[in-house]
């Protein structure tokens, strides 16, 4: 045998080697087909499909922001903002404005065999007068909606009904970055339930709230679960995004980038939401002056005011973060429900204090009100009337 | 051993290690898909794309599409994979169904020197192409290819572009394009892969045996989630049209025939643009009446399908027969209520 002879013998042995490994994925891909039809026959009869009657489209995309408390108009003897020019400007038009809400049925799992569902708050943006659940045996009954979680995009539902099959969940940490990840919905429609397919691509995102998948969520999908091949739920899915707001997340549909909240998550929340306690945004009770994070007006009262913040302090961090503008402000408290403790640092001046917390709901802040500037804003402890601390 | 011999032996055993049988890999499923997908390039007016795909049905170069702005150009022009570029005539339309058919002619083309040459021919067994499959075995996960060519990426003999994704549901379409509706309302197969994208329409959906089970859609938005719907025509109803527009004599007419229902109400039809669904009248010892329907009450679903105005409700109700068993979700004074019953054959 010469030289060549044993460079093709190579060659074939190679393309031997790859041509039996391309046989050994023709056996598994059907196989893993099989697997997914599985998976969603084990989770079909804990899905249920909510139907919402009445209700209107939500105006924008942070509708909530309209309750927010405004501040008086800084006088910089610049001409006075439009309205519609407010700060938050930027978080209220994303949507544009020919979104509207799904008007089809959604999906929800059984959360506990007496008659609690639990689904995502999205699926009730509208405010719907009436909320019908159809299970999977073909019963329908009328639904209440308990309580929501609007920072989760959690909601739960109470139908009269007993002996409910339950779900498997998946424990958190046999949760891995890369396993398979297929989502089940009813919003398209149809007499079967809808599947999508994809991987779990993270884990702990949104200040760990929620698991990554690449499966293709939309409105479709949203309230109803993520799960593995063996049909145990991986988490509820739901539209999310790193600012808040009711339909924040919703311009990601089907874009690879879907988000579902995990057993951990899901059993804390939804020990509160059982007892009719909604979860609502978060807040500190300050307004910040564009581009940087320095307080202009404080809210009275409101939790940075009972802790002395006034105007003119700096929001240096916040839960760890460093600030430079009120979008990282926003990133930092975003998933912090009112009630819950935010840690932040205040820089006055030349000092630095730390303070814990706890947000408040809109319902709690009052009024805006700026303060009177500090008589010496780089030495806070200066007094009145007194030369200056030579240097 | 000769040399001859030497190259022999590792050949065989090339030839052993691939098996000529029906093949469920992707790269094969590619390999066909790709032959039998043209790329079409029309006209393109404002926002519409001006190139999309076609299917081969036959060896002849006959391509069935989608109908769109795109086959309204002079110069239609098809391209096969080789990079081959062909005329098309389109030789029949559907705007019910939104399809369309085409046949491949030769396209003249120039030499360095500007000399016209004949195009390259067209004629039996020219082509390679696909024969239908069946789309009603398809099952929610079951693997699926999308073949298309999205942003025209594909140029010259590039291979188009194929996404794979898993089949969702099947279900009736009911969507809007560019705010009017949109007039194809039979089922869809909905499928995971991004197939609503400039360019894709008119492509292949295939299964994991490489089966024709579907044409990719129109760009169209879903009444049901307001999203864009990634979907494709069942191959039984692109067939369906390929076949009425081969032989439009053989088109059997008893099917449009259909028996009249009867339920007994009669609903309060004054109003504005939107006519809401409340019942005026419930006839004596009709269906209604028996299960039920009371004057006053406000229907807002049919057999979980929410009906939001009268059109939306008779278009509901004319898809059942006599003795379907129709399920109502009805208002009555602030509460919620479920009503059934059996609906009749209306009498003549």
């Amino acid at each position: 045998m010469n030289r060549a002879t044993v460079i093709l013998a190579v060659v074939a042995w190679a393309g031997v080697a790859s041509h039996a490994s391309a046989d050994r994925t023709r056996d598994l891909l059907p196989a893993y087909q099989e697997m997914f039809h599985e998976a969603v026959d084990v989770v079909l009869p804990c899905v249920v499909r909510i139907q919402t009657i009445g209700g209107a489209q939500p105006r924008f995309a942070t509708d909530n922001d309209d309750d927010a408390p405004q501040p008086p108009p800084e006088d910089d003897g610049s001409p006075p903002e439009k309205p519609q020019e407010r700060e938050n400007l930027p978080f209220r038009d994303d949507l544009g404005a020919n979104f509207m809400v799904a008007d089809g049925p959604t999906a929800g799992i059984i959360y506990e065999s007496d008659g609690w569902i639990l689904t995502s708050s999205f699926n009730f943006v509208r405010e719907p007068a009436h909320i019908t659940v159809e299970l999977n045996d073909g019963r329908r009954f009328v639904a209440e909606l308990v309580a929501r979680d609007r920072v989760r995009k959690l909601a739960i539902l109470k139908i009269d009904a007993t002996d409910l099959p339950t779900p498997e969940w998946v424990p958190d940490d046999q949760i891995e970055v890369g396993q398979t990840a297929l989502a089940v919905g009813y919003g398209f429609g149809g007499e079967s339930p809808s599947v999508t397919a994809g991987v779990v691509s993270a884990l702990n995102r949104m200040m760990g709230n929620a698991t990554q998948t690449d499966a293709k969520l939309s409105p479709a999908n949203y309230g109803g679960p993520l799960i593995d091949l063996k049909g145990h739920i991986l988490g509820i899915c739901v539209p999310m995004a790193q600012r808040p707001g009711d339909l924040a997340g919703i311009e990601f549909y089907d874009a690879g980038i879907g988000f579902a909240v995990p057993y951990h998550r899901v059993r804390e929340i939804a020990a509160d939401l059982q007892r009719g306690i909604s979860f609502h945004r978060g807040w500190l009770g300050v307004s910040i002056s564009r581009g940087t994070c320095t307080i202009r007006a404080v809210a009275d009262p409101s939790p940075v005011r009972s802790l002395g913040i006034r105007s003119g302090d700096i929001i240096a961090f916040a839960n760890g973060r460093e600030l430079r503008n009120i979008t990282n402000l926003r990133q930092a408290i975003y998933m912090v429900p009112a009630g819950e403790t935010v840690t932040i640092i205040i820089r006055r001046g030349r000092l630095e204090f730390g303070y814990e917390v706890v947000l408040a709901s809109n319902e709690e802040l009052g009024k805006l009100e700026v303060d009177d500037p500090l008589p010496d804003p780089e030495n806070p402890f200066t007094i009145p009337n007194k030369e200056r601390w030579p240097r | 051993m000769t040399r001859r011999n030497a190259i022999l032996i590792p050949l065989l055993c090339l030839t052993v290690a691939h098996p000529l049988s029906a093949s469920t890999d992707f790269d094969t499923v590619i390999e066909t898909a790709s032959k039998r997908v043209v790329r079409l390039f029309g006209l393109k007016a404002g926002l519409s794309a001006g190139y999309g795909c076609g299917v081969l049905i036959s060896d002849d170069g006959l391509v069935v599409t989608v109908a769109s702005l795109l086959l309204d150009a002079e110069n239609l022009r098809a391209i096969a994979a080789d990079g081959t570029t062909y005329g098309a005539d389109v030789i029949a339309r559907d705007d019910d169904l939104q399809l369309a058919l085409l046949k491949l002619k030769p396209w003249p083309q120039y030499d360095r020197r500007g000399r016209r040459l004949p195009g390259a021919p067209v004629g039996p067994g020219k082509f390679e192409y696909f024969t239908p499959g069946d789309s009603t075995t398809l099952t929610p996960g079951d693997w699926i290819i999308a073949a298309g060519n999205p942003f025209k990426v594909a140029q010259g003999k590039e291979t188009i572009s194929h996404s794979l994704g898993v089949f969702s549901v099947r279900t009736e379409l009911d969507a809007h394009r560019k705010a009017r509706p949109f007039p194809y309302r039979g089922d869809v197969l909905v499928v995971d892969a991004i197939t609503s994208t400039p360019g894709s329409p008119g492509g292949a959906l295939l299964n994991l045996d490489g089966e024709w089970v579907g044409l990719l859609g129109r760009i169209v938005i879903a009444n049901r989630t307001h999203t864009n719907l990634n979907y494709a025509l069942p191959v039984e109803t692109v067939m369906g049209f390929v076949d009425d527009a081969m032989n439009p004599d053989s088109r059997d007419k008893s099917e449009d025939e259909q028996v009249a229902t009867y339920h007994g109400i009669k609903l309060f039809e004054l109003g504005y643009q939107k006519k809401m669904v409340y019942v005026d009248k419930v006839r004596r010892r009709s269906p209604a009446r028996r299960g039920g329907v009371k004057k006053d009450d406000l229907i807002v679903s049919v057999n979980g399908h929410s009906v939001t105005d009268i059109e939306s409700f008779n278009d509901e109700m004319g898809r059942f027969k006599p003795g379907d068993k129709i399920e109502f979700v009805v208002i009555r004074s602030e509460k919620i209520k479920m009503i059934s019953f059996q609906l009749e054959q209306a009498k003549p």
